[in-house]
């Protein structure tokens, strides 16, 4: 999957998963501290990409990952293009 | 027992000249070597005998010489040197050991057919009644328990009712005791109180009817303003600063006080009340409320934390306030946290605000319980990977004040036991199930009166198989591993998970007022009492004792079922290439969790916790100001010992492998 699908599709859910915009959210946002990820949502929002892009995610892994941008690279590491 | 002899004529003289009266001086009664100087302005009524008393007690740092000053006393038993002075009214029917020390009382006594608190019911769980435990000296949280809980079995309930109240009648007398080395000082009315040896009661207001267990070894203290009625503490039990009780027992090592009211109430060992108002509850084994505001009511509760503000309501205007709840072991509730009875809340879950719903959600341990625009959520098995599980295995064990000979109550402290693992294994069940039943465009399904996300049921899932697999296989290996001489051969591993004879081997467990006890075990001992089997109640703890001592092996028994269950083969029948593979398993479940919980860590240091540091200054004395008070994530002595364990992982992990291949 190309990098742009990816973050097109990461920015979608995310903005499902915290009710907002898309356009408010950019790739140097944190999850927490710009978009108000808790803990509980960051478990969330891994769910709901694992969900997405149909993977199943070592979560201890995903949690590490802190920014919109961040999260499209792990991804496109783990997503074949 | 001690010899005493009438009062010799210049004895008499010497009391009656230190204004000393009796009804007659024939009744009273004196030991070989009595002073009669020592005793004065004393009124003496009915039968009274004294001991020795030329010793000298030590009060508030002074020397005084024992005896009996300005005091009425009735139809009492007063041992050797033992200082009472200044009664207002009268001691009356007692016996008062030797070394007791009683000053400043308005009045102790006792009258007829007394029980001292035993006897009395206590209507935990349902106001209304029917649940009824009935208080005795040595009472256990598991013998409250069976009384409270298995109100199903008749016939048990008919059984253990009858020796409870064999044992009561045995309490009974016309005489209260003091026992030796007690003190009472500055206390007002005490009307039918036993009080234990070298117990102190120091400024209580008013007590009545019970009885304070006290020993050498763990003091009791009853403290200033202290009013209670019909009720028993236990040795160790602190009651102080202004607690009002009544129709309570205190437990072992209990600490009640700061005004906080128990009403109709059991606060089993070690735990605390302060502030508080309690009414109904059975509060297993540290249950600790510390704050104002808080109400814990018709409710069960063990290894439980009260944030303030905590509330039930167990009374829906319809037929009284019959409603009950049951939150497992080693819950916690924040701040104005709130529940509606009836409910069922799992083992070691957060409950955060709101619970306008019942609740009935006991297979989903360690979860947390929350509110989002008033509905209530759940996100399954989250505490399993919370620092705040990891700390409380340590602490409680740590904080066990109890030191008397006997410790009454039979405690398991472990987190991870047949019971929350059996009970997560059923939860991962109900959570597959719903997992696959639910379509992919639903958000979330309702189930036992919770939301559940349907994104998070397979967290739930993966959760619970990690802390499952760790569990399982953990103690699978510890087995190998930790008995005696190190395994040669396969047989010699075969043999070491084998089941002994005796041990239980149900899957399904109970948490027994703090106690972990399998079915089949609980079913024994309820056929044992059915059957006249057991005689007394010293033989039924007896019972509860040998199911503590047989946790180990009956853990095991759970363990091999469970095993079969999980992996398609017993614990005995692993062969090294399956060995290996559970290696594997059990090596990446400790690594997942580990690095959950430093993760989760983490978030204790971050940015978002230095709100409010570095008051006055810039971002940097910010950062500055956390680490100085709150230290840094790498030297946290506890974020040290966690990765320190991975260490400890990896090199058990090898071990493990090279045995495994040492037999392939």
């Amino acid at each position: 999957m190309k990098k742009e699908e990816i973050a097109e599709r990461l920015i979608r859910v995310t903005a499902r998963e915290l009710k907002m915009n898309e356009d408010r959210i950019k790739p140097e946002h944190h999850f927490a501290h710009d978009l108000g990820a808790d803990s509980l949502k960051s478990i969330e929002l891994v769910a709901a990409f694992e969900e997405e892009f149909d993977l199943d995610l070592e979560e201890e892994e995903a949690l590490q990952v802190k920014t919109v941008g961040g999260a499209v690279d792990f991804f496109a590491e783990l997503i074949p293009e | 027992m001690q010899e005493f002899r009438n009062l010799s004529p210049e004895e008499i003289q010497a009391l009656e000249l230190g204004g000393c009266t009796a009804q007659t001086w024939d009744s009273v009664q004196v030991s070989g070597d009595f002073d009669a100087k020592r005793v004065r302005d004393t009124a003496f009524f009915g039968t009274v005998r004294i001991g020795s008393n030329s010793a000298q007690v030590a009060i508030g740092g002074l020397n005084r010489p024992c005896g009996i000053f300005n005091a009425s006393i009735a139809d009492c038993t007063i041992g050797d040197n033992v200082y009472i002075a200044n009664i207002g009214s009268v001691i009356r029917n007692y016996v008062i050991e030797d070394g007791v020390i009683i000053e400043d009382a308005s009045s102790m006594i006792t009258v007829e057919d007394a029980t001292f608190g035993n006897g009395v019911p206590i209507e935990v769980l349902n106001e209304t009644g029917g649940r009824e435990v009935t208080l005795f000296n040595e009472m256990s949280a598991q013998v409250a328990y069976v009384q409270a809980f298995y109100r199903h079995d008749e016939d048990f309930q008919k059984k253990l009712t009858r020796l409870i109240d064999e044992y009561v009648a045995h309490q009974r007398s016309n005489h209260g005791c003091i026992a030796a080395s007690a003190r009472v000082q500055n206390c007002g009315m005490v009307k039918n109180v036993n009080i234990g040896a070298h117990a102190v009661l120091q400024g209580a207001l008013r007590l009545e009817n019970g009885t304070v267990l006290s020993c050498a070894e763990h003091p009791s203290f009853v403290g200033a303003g202290v009013v209670m009625d019909h009720f028993i503490l236990s040795e160790g039990a602190r009651v102080d600063s202004g607690a009002v009780l009544s129709r309570a027992f205190v437990g072992q090592g209990t600490q009640v006080g700061k005004q906080c009211s128990v009403e109709n109430s059991l606060l089993f060992a070690n735990s605390e009340a302060f502030h508080t108002e309690i009414c109904s509850v059975f509060a297993g084994p540290y249950t600790v409320t510390h704050h104002k505001s808080t109400l814990l009511i018709a409710s069960l509760w063990s290894f439980y934390n009260a944030g303030s503000g905590t509330n039930q309501s167990n009374h829906m205007y319809k037929l009284g306030p019959v409603h009950q709840g049951v939150f497992e072991r080693g819950c916690k509730t924040g701040s104005f946290a709130y529940n509606m009875m009836a409910c069922h809340i799992p083992a070691f879950s957060v409950i955060i605000g709101k619970h306008m719903a019942n609740l009935d959600i006991p297979f989903f341990p360690f979860s947390f319980i929350f509110e989002e625009e008033g509905k209530s959520y759940m996100l399954m098995g989250i505490n399993i990977f919370s620092l705040g599980t990891v700390r409380d295995e340590e602490k409680w064990p740590s904080r066990d004040r109890r030191k008397a000979p006997v410790k009454r109550d039979q405690i398991i402290f472990d987190v991870y036991s047949p019971f929350t693992v059996e009970k997560m294994r059923r939860g991962r069940a109900i959570l597959q199930d719903l997992y696959e039943k639910t379509p992919r465009e639903e958000k979330s399904v309702h189930y036992g009166g919770i939301i559940i996300k349907r994104l998070l049921m397979k967290k739930g899932i993966r959760y619970y198989t990690l802390a499952i697999n760790r569990y399982l296989l953990g103690r699978f290996f510890d087995r190998i591993e930790g008995q005696g001489e190190k395994v040669r051969t396969w047989a010699d591993v075969q043999k070491r998970c084998g089941i002994n004879n005796g041990s239980d081997q149900s899957l399904e467990w109970a948490d027994m007022g703090g106690l972990l006890i399998s079915e089949g075990r609980i079913r024994t001992l309820m056929e044992s009492v059915r059957t006249g089997d057991v005689k007394d109640i010293s033989e039924l703890l007896g019972l509860f004792e040998e199911a503590h001592q047989s946790y180990i092996e009956d853990e095991w028994g759970y363990i091999c079922c469970a095993f079969e269950q999980e992996y398609g083969v017993r614990p005995p029948s692993v062969e090294p290439a399956t060995f290996l593979d559970l290696v594997e398993k059990y090596t990446s479940a400790l690594h997942s969790l580990l690095a959950l919980v430093l993760e989760n860590t983490k978030s204790e240091f971050a940015q978002s916790a230095q709100i409010s540091y570095g008051m006055d200054w810039g971002d940097e004395e910010r950062s500055a100001d956390f680490q100085a008070v709150r230290g840094t994530y790498e030297g946290n002595p506890v974020v040290q010992k966690l990765i320190s364990e991975k260490e400890r992982i990896e090199s058990r992990a090898l071990h493990l492998k090279k045995l495994g291949e040492s037999f392939s």
